[in-house]
């Protein structure tokens, strides 16, 4: 492999070079350069909904406290805090496993809702056709995040990863590893 | 005919049987969320992976905790 990448891999980071994550589906000498997430901006809206839940929780409890008993008023912050906790938890969930992976043999997205969805799409890295990168609206502008399309040959659907950070140098990436398993 | 009913006992009554029903789903929830990550990590292997197992068995001692703060509203 003549492609060189510094190894920056943070668990928590939306954009990951040489990352140590493994799969069910490894092959033997399969070796990932690449796992791509949601930018972290675009994870501000339920972190926002969560500090918000809290200051209602807050707030609710000076009205509805008078009219019930302590014991309910404890049961009623303890499934508060429960619920706000789960919101939370579910969105981070989803936010960590649906990443992008890119290996020296195939490109994989792996789509998670944690309870109810699963999708893995991945295709061979030598069926790659064409990689596109699309940043669409201001904050995509300011925060340097945006789409990546990989279209594949044949009749197979196109692999996408939405909203992952420096979706420029993803594709540059993508495409040095095409070309070396194409030559 | 209003003497014959205590508002504030049935108000009670109402929040209390809210609170077990809430109580019993948050439960059924956290089991599902724990076998719902089981699978994504056995897919997914990364290096934070067994904090989504701790996080999952919280919720369950939470739901736990509810249930018999549920109960003890009913005695």
């Amino acid at each position: 492999m003549s492609i060189q990448l510094e190894k920056k891999n943070m668990f928590l980071n939306s954009f990951c070079q040489m990352p140590e994550v493994g799969l069910a589906n490894q092959f033997q000498d399969e070796k990932f350069f690449l796992l791509l997430r949601a930018h972290p901006v675009t994870q501000l809206f339920w972190i926002f909904n969560t500090v918000a839940l809290i200051i209602i929780v807050f707030i609710s409890e000076l009205f509805v406290g008078q009219f019930i008993n302590p014991l309910q008023l404890f049961y009623f912050r303890l499934f508060a805090f429960c619920f706000t906790f789960s919101y939370a938890l579910i969105n981070f969930t989803s936010w960590f496993f649906n990443v992008g992976l890119i290996s020296n043999f195939r490109v994989l997205d792996l789509d998670f809702i944690p309870l109810n969805y699963r999708n893995i799409t991945e295709t061979k890295i030598f069926n790659v056709e064409d990689i596109t990168s699309e940043s669409k609206g201001p904050f995509a502008s300011l925060f340097h995040y945006g789409d990546i399309y990989v279209q594949t040959a044949g009749a197979k659907g196109n692999i996408e990863f939405h909203n992952v950070p420096e979706p420029n140098k993803a594709v540059k990436i993508i495409n040095s590893l095409v070309k070396e398993n194409k030559d | 005919m209003v003497e014959f009913l205590d508002f504030a006992k049935i108000n009670s009554l109402i929040f209390n049987l809210f609170a077990i029903t809430l109580a019993i789903m948050y439960g059924v929830y956290s089991i599902f969320y724990i076998f719902s990550v089981r699978i994504l990590r056995n897919t997914l292997k990364t290096q934070i992976n067994f904090l989504f197992v701790v996080f999952g068995f919280v919720q369950l001692v939470l739901s736990v905790l509810l249930i018999i703060t549920a109960v003890i509203l009913f005695l």
